[in-house]
């Protein structure tokens, strides 16, 4: 008995002794769905899509009722410290879009980092860019969208992504590729389509971040070219002019792609290669629409299909080591491979980059609309 | 014939007060008048004075313990009829002794505290005037509660036969099932005032003698007036070292399992007046099986295992961890999970842990009513506690509409391993406070050392971890996976044989 | 009786479970941003680890086997009592040292980054006790504790590996070798350094049933198995997102998929390093109240009181040290007394005295 009763005032007085950690119930916190940050003369206008509980509740728990809510302050610390002032504690765990408005574009670096640091903050919450103000995304429909902005973008996105394309746009894949050397971040591109209650979010493109800066935008094909080449899948449709179809170009389809990247300095500048093999079927019968097809057309399309393909990625590549972005790592490549060359020049790798040598080679093998091969 | 056992072994009867040891006299009627002052007249002894051959005798019973119909053909025809030439007492004795069959069970008993002890049992006793003993008579005839299925431990499979209040009847249930000359029935006497009659059962060639012994000198300490139920027994068989809520001793109403329990070279505890019996050394994996496991296909036995484990633990833990993660980690729910329990909470007053912990608290209420009650009400009560708990809270706004999922999976949890419902619903209240003081650390905090505590205790000189933990790959064949009977039956895995379960040597001494 | 002294208490596997969590409970603390060499340097230098951890281990071993007998203290007291009390001494502070650490790193990653406190001292206490009372129960509970542990362990090594496959990219591993065969040195003596184990598997010898040193061997070779898989995952699925978080194995942990209910794998990462923390504090605070009991003679609950109040006035003091608490170089020295001091004081001292 004495035993127990030890044990028992032990317990008790372990509860006042080690304290109670400070709680916060569920219906106390301001679940936040979506946050926008815009940053305009000097100060930082965070836009957060909070879930509604009041609404959810009658609604048996739907959690398509949302609110808005606006704040600002020189320091994004200001600005959630204002949104909290509502009573409630901002709670990002659930966050599933952060959108970058134009204006903060400079300021990716530091908004990321502060997220990152935020408690319960998601690593693998989306992050895009918007075109033109972040808040307008949030307000799209005058707050009454359904699905929420939160799920509308991040619908688009994850089918973006699951298409392959897309670049890794989750907070810990950003963050990554900013902090690693000579090595830059890319950002979806989104913005409102449509009036009033027929506004939807769209996929534009792509933002291209170089030293945390803003450096050049894709358009989608673009990104999704990059994307396809980073990921090794997806489809991607060519019209071939040079053997006509009845109905005009032959359309092909190129659906499986092998790129094999590396990167090597010559006489001290940076010689990026790209070899990519790509298989596909032409999507429609050549000629009179049959699907027999001709051994040299078929041929004759292939090495056409490889030099477009060559020729989009000439000028992707080109477009971005304009800028002297890196999205496709060859710089790390080069690190693998030769690192002593690495180690002399990865301080000037942006500026290098400008003037490099880019060796595209693109090999295309086709299969006929009922699946024969060339 | 077990009595005689008794005595050879020196067994002793447990100290009494001091008429009781007094000795038989020749004088029928002074024996007469000590027992009537003993029992200083008592209305249910019944002492029938009688003379057989000339010579004077009496039987002595206790009222609505034996049966009429035994004593008066058995016992009182064949005396009244019985002529004896050149008789005297000695003679009487040896008649009784040697020529008439007057029970199967008869012997002869030398004090008054013995004779109490058998006719409180059932039995008649014979006095003869001249002779300094008596005749113990098996007449038992009390009424009892007939062989029945177990309530506790209903199986699919298997028979249906449960163990009932009396002793002997227990006793046969386990005979008829081990016909086996090495299955041994040491009778014990334990309480002082209550003289309840108990079994050690045990396989001879099974059982490791020092768990007997230790088992034999614990009942030796038990110094109670009244046993009225195994459950006055075990905290001396357990010794608990450390205190847990968790005992290596088992308690089973089957005697099939009493019987596989016996024939893995552990002590069974039978005890007169009760359906319980104890099972010793009872490892913590046992909780988890049952008889219906070894009667049905391997594959499925593993499934219900898997489910009683997950069920144990989520009955301790889901209402702690849905506190915890509600309170401090509300990240590691989905997303729209975490939108239909924030909705539920809008409208209740209380924080997750309070409401937790009522809810809880008036679950028990009405399941502890529902269980005393006379059945009729009992079922009134838990159609009320339904729509109390179920829809009223919910509405009053008392309650978030999840935590009723909550309370219910472990509620119904809590019954798929009935035996360990104690530890269970204390452990659950802990872990909810645990949860909502301190979040998961609490919880895991609280649960590594519960089971630290579990993995401390031993019962005997067995871990009631093992097989699992120690581990032996040959001792986990019947843990959570069964094997076949084929490979099963090729050897008993006895108790002893556990993996840590050996005696301590001097030298090596005991944790 | 006193389950202090000198008994055969746990079973060899069941050391093996003990030294092997009580590493990985270190292995869960592996930051590639925190450490002075990069982390393909630190994964390249595990072998080398092995092989340093053998090279320690080999005196220690040869010593009790010239002793004949399996207590490093034990064998110092026989020789010296003074010099066996010194080593207790010694050995005890380590013990405690590693213990408190146990508990400050614990509290460090609480109040850090689940419950993001101001104050660690609630959690410290809490679990300060919480290991005394596993000590209390005795070697023989957490010791049990371990295999379940261990299970889970694998579990979560297993469900780890299948949720970062579809993240993991080669390209965040770079040539080791790229800035010499110096860094990876580096690397192999700062992952021996901060092995504790080394030193509790020499304590923990009398203790055991069975073959001790074998089982040792095997722990060393699966911890540096797990600790080279789990970094290995780190490195290539986090890339550089590892190095800016305190603590990138649950950081990992964190990066699952979203939808099914608890699909993420820290609420049980969380859990199972709580049990770790509960393990291998548990170990060190045992072999600590076992030196007190050594030194004085006294009971259970004296010497486990006595070392576990050590123990957390550390703990409570181990941020006036600043970096210096987290330095290779204390854990170095630490391990070295042990595995190397004494053993060295055995050998030196001639035969005479006897065992308190």
């Amino acid at each position: 008995m004495k035993k127990v009763l030890k044990l028992m005032i032990c317990f008790c007085l372990i509860i006042p002794c080690c304290g109670c950690l400070p709680t916060t119930q569920l219906e106390e916190r301001a679940i936040v769905q979506a946050a926008a940050v815009d940053y305009s003369e000097e100060e930082y206008r965070l836009t957060l899509q909070i879930f509604d509980a009041g609404s959810g509740a009658e609604n048996a728990g739907g959690s398509e009722a949302y609110l808005v809510w606006e704040s600002s302050g020189t320091t994004l610390t200001q600005a959630f410290a204002q949104a909290a002032q509502n009573g409630k504690e901002i709670y990002l765990g659930s966050c599933q879009i952060l959108a970058v408005g134009q204006g903060s574009r400079d300021q990716l670096l530091t908004i990321l980092e502060y997220f990152n640091s935020r408690p319960q903050t998601r690593a693998t919450m989306m992050v895009v860019c918007a075109d033109g103000s972040a808040a307008e995304l949030l307000k799209i429909a005058q707050g009454k969208c359904k699905p929420t902005p939160a799920d509308a973008a991040e619908q688009e996105l994850k089918l973006a992504e699951e298409n392959k394309r897309l670049l890794p746009c989750r907070l810990k894949d950003i963050l990554a590729a900013m902090e690693t050397e000579g090595r830059d971040g890319i950002l979806p591109l989104m913005a409102t389509t449509g009036q009033e209650e027929k506004a939807r979010l769209s996929l534009m493109g792509s933002v291209v971040f170089c030293g945390g800066v803003p450096a050049v935008e894709l358009t989608v094909q673009e990104t999704a070219v990059l994307g396809w080449s980073l990921w090794g899948q997806g489809n991607i449709l060519l019209n071939i002019d040079s053997v006509p179809t009845v109905q005009g170009s032959t359309p092909i389809l190129l659906e499986h792609f092998s790129p094999r990247l590396s990167a090597e300095l010559e006489d001290g500048l940076p010689c990026l290669n790209f070899t990519l093999k790509t298989k596909g079927r032409i999507s429609e019968g050549v000629g009179n629409g049959t699907d027999q097809p001709d051994p040299k057309q078929l041929a004759t399309l292939q090495t056409a299909a490889a030099a477009q393909m060559a020729a989009q990625l000439q000028d992707l590549l080109a477009k971005l080591c304009a800028v002297g972005s890196d999205p496709l790592r060859f710089g790390e490549r080069l690190q693998r491979s030769h690192p002593s060359e690495w180690n002399s020049t990865k301080e000037n790798w942006s500026d290098l980059l400008t003037q490099a040598k880019l060796n595209i080679t693109v090999q295309c093998e086709l299969t006929a609309f009922s699946g024969k091969k060339a | 014939m077990n009595h005689e056992q008794g005595k050879t072994k020196g067994y002793r009867p447990p100290h009494s007060p001091p008429e009781e040891n007094r000795l038989l006299e020749s004088c029928l009627q002074q024996n007469l008048d000590v027992l009537r002052r003993v029992a200083q007249n008592t209305s249910d002894l019944v002492i029938r004075e009688f003379e057989v051959s000339g010579i004077a005798a009496a039987l002595v019973l206790c009222e609505g313990m034996f049966s009429l119909v035994a004593a008066g053909q058995n016992v009182l025809a064949p005396l009244s009829t019985l002529r004896l030439r050149h008789a005297t007492p000695q003679k009487l004795l040896e008649a009784v002794r040697n020529n008439l069959l007057l029970a199967v069970d008869q012997g002869e008993i030398f004090t008054v505290g013995e004779v109490y002890r058998f006719i409180m049992s059932g039995f008649g006793v014979l006095l003869i005037d001249g002779v300094n003993c008596g005749v113990r008579l098996a007449l038992q005839g009390f009424s009892f509660r007939s062989v029945s299925e177990p309530s506790g431990e209903v199986n699919l499979r298997g028979s249906r036969e449960g163990f009932t209040e009396p002793l002997r009847i227990n006793m046969s249930l386990i005979r008829r099932r081990i016909k086996s000359p090495s299955l041994k029935f040491e009778l014990l006497t334990l309480g002082t005032q209550s003289k309840t009659d108990a079994f050690l059962v045990y396989l001879t060639d099974a059982v490791s003698s020092d768990l007997l012994q230790r088992v034999k000198s614990d009942l030796k300490k038990v110094n109670l007036e009244q046993v009225l139920d195994t459950g006055y027994l075990q905290p001396f068989l357990e010794r608990r070292r450390p205190l847990s809520f968790f005992s290596g001793i088992g308690i089973t109403e089957r005697p099939d399992t009493a019987c596989a329990k016996i024939s893995e070279g552990r002590v069974v505890l039978l005890l007169d007046g009760t359906p319980m019996a104890l099972v010793l050394p009872y490892l913590f994996s046992e909780h988890f099986q049952s008889f219906d496991d070894y009667a049905l296909r391997p594959y499925y036995a593993l499934f219900i295992r898997c489910l009683k484990y997950l069920a144990f633990f989520m009955t301790i833990l889901l209402p702690g961890t849905y506190v915890a993660v509600g309170t401090f980690h509300p990240q590691l729910l989905p997303r729209e999970l975490l939108y239909n329990i924030t909705a539920s909470m809008q409208p209740t007053p209380f924080s997750l842990m309070t409401e937790a912990l009522l809810i809880h608290f008036f679950y028990e209420v009405m399941r502890e009513a529902g269980l005393r009650l006379p059945r009729p009400v009992g079922h009134a009560v838990s159609i009320a506690g339904g729509l109390v708990i179920g829809d009223v809270a919910v509405k009053a706004g008392l309650i978030g509409t999840p935590l009723v999922l909550v309370v219910a999976l472990t509620a119904i949890s809590a019954f798929v391993v009935p035996t360990l419902y104690e530890p269970v619903t204390v452990l659950r209240f802990l872990f909810i406070l645990a949860g909502g003081f301190w979040g998961l650390f609490g919880i895991g905090l609280g649960f590594a050392l519960v089971l630290c505590n579990l993995c401390a205790l031993t019962a005997g000189q067995v871990p009631v971890t093992a097989p699992g933990s120690p581990l032996r790959l040959y001792s986990m064949r019947d843990m959570l996976f069964r094997q076949s009977w084929a490979k099963l039956g090729q050897q008993v895995m006895e108790v002893n044989q556990v993996p840590g379960s050996r005696p301590p040597t001097p030298k090596e001494g005991s944790s | 009786m006193n389950s202090l002294r000198s008994q055969k208490l746990i079973d060899d596997r069941q050391l093996l479970m003990l030294l092997f969590l009580g590493r990985m409970f270190s292995m869960m603390t592996y930051s590639p941003g925190k450490e002075a060499v990069p982390g393909t340097v630190t994964l390249a230098a595990q072998p080398l680890a092995l092989l340093a951890e053998a090279a320690l281990l080999l005196p220690a071993f040869w010593v009790l086997r010239r002793c004949k007998q399996d207590d490093l203290l034990g064998a110092v007291y026989r020789k010296n009592r003074f010099a066996g009390h010194f080593c207790a001494v010694a050995a005890m502070l380590v013990c405690q040292l590693e213990s408190a650490r146990t508990i400050t790193v614990q509290t460090d990653f609480l109040t850090g980054t689940i419950y993001r406190l101001p104050n660690r001292m609630g959690l410290l206490l809490a679990l300060w006790a919480g290991i005394l009372y596993a000590v209390w129960l005795g070697l023989e509970s957490f010791a049990r504790l371990s295999m379940g542990v261990f299970v889970v362990f694998v579990f979560l090594e297993g469900a780890l590996a299948v949720q970062a496959l579809p993240h993991i990219d080669l390209i965040n591993l770079h040539n080791p070798l790229e800035q010499g065969f110096v860094p990876i040195l580096q690397g192999a003596a700062l992952s021996v350094g901060r092995c504790g184990e080394l030193a509790a598997a020499l304590l923990l010898i009398p203790a055991v049933r069975g073959k001790a040193i074998k089982q040792t061997a095997v722990s060393a070779l699966l911890w540096t198995l797990s600790t080279a898989f789990v970094s290995f995952l780190v490195l290539t699925a986090l890339g550089n997102f590892a190095a800016l978080r305190s603590f990138p194995v649950y950081a990992l942990a964190l990066a699952g998929g979203e939808g099914a209910v608890f699909g993420r794998l820290d609420a049980l990462m969380l859990l199972v390093w709580i049990f770790l923390a509960v393990i291998r504090g548990g170990m060190f605070q045992w072999l600590a109240a076992r030196c007190v009991f050594l030194i004085s003679g006294r009971g259970k609950a004296f010497c486990i009181a006595a070392s576990g109040a050590g123990s957390l006035l550390m703990a409570v003091f181990s941020h006036r040290l600043g970096q210096g608490w987290e330095s290779p170089l204390l854990w170095g020295i630490c391990l070295l007394s042990v595995a190397v001091g004494i053993p060295l004081l055995a050998t030196l001292f001639p035969h005479g005295g006897k065992k308190p």
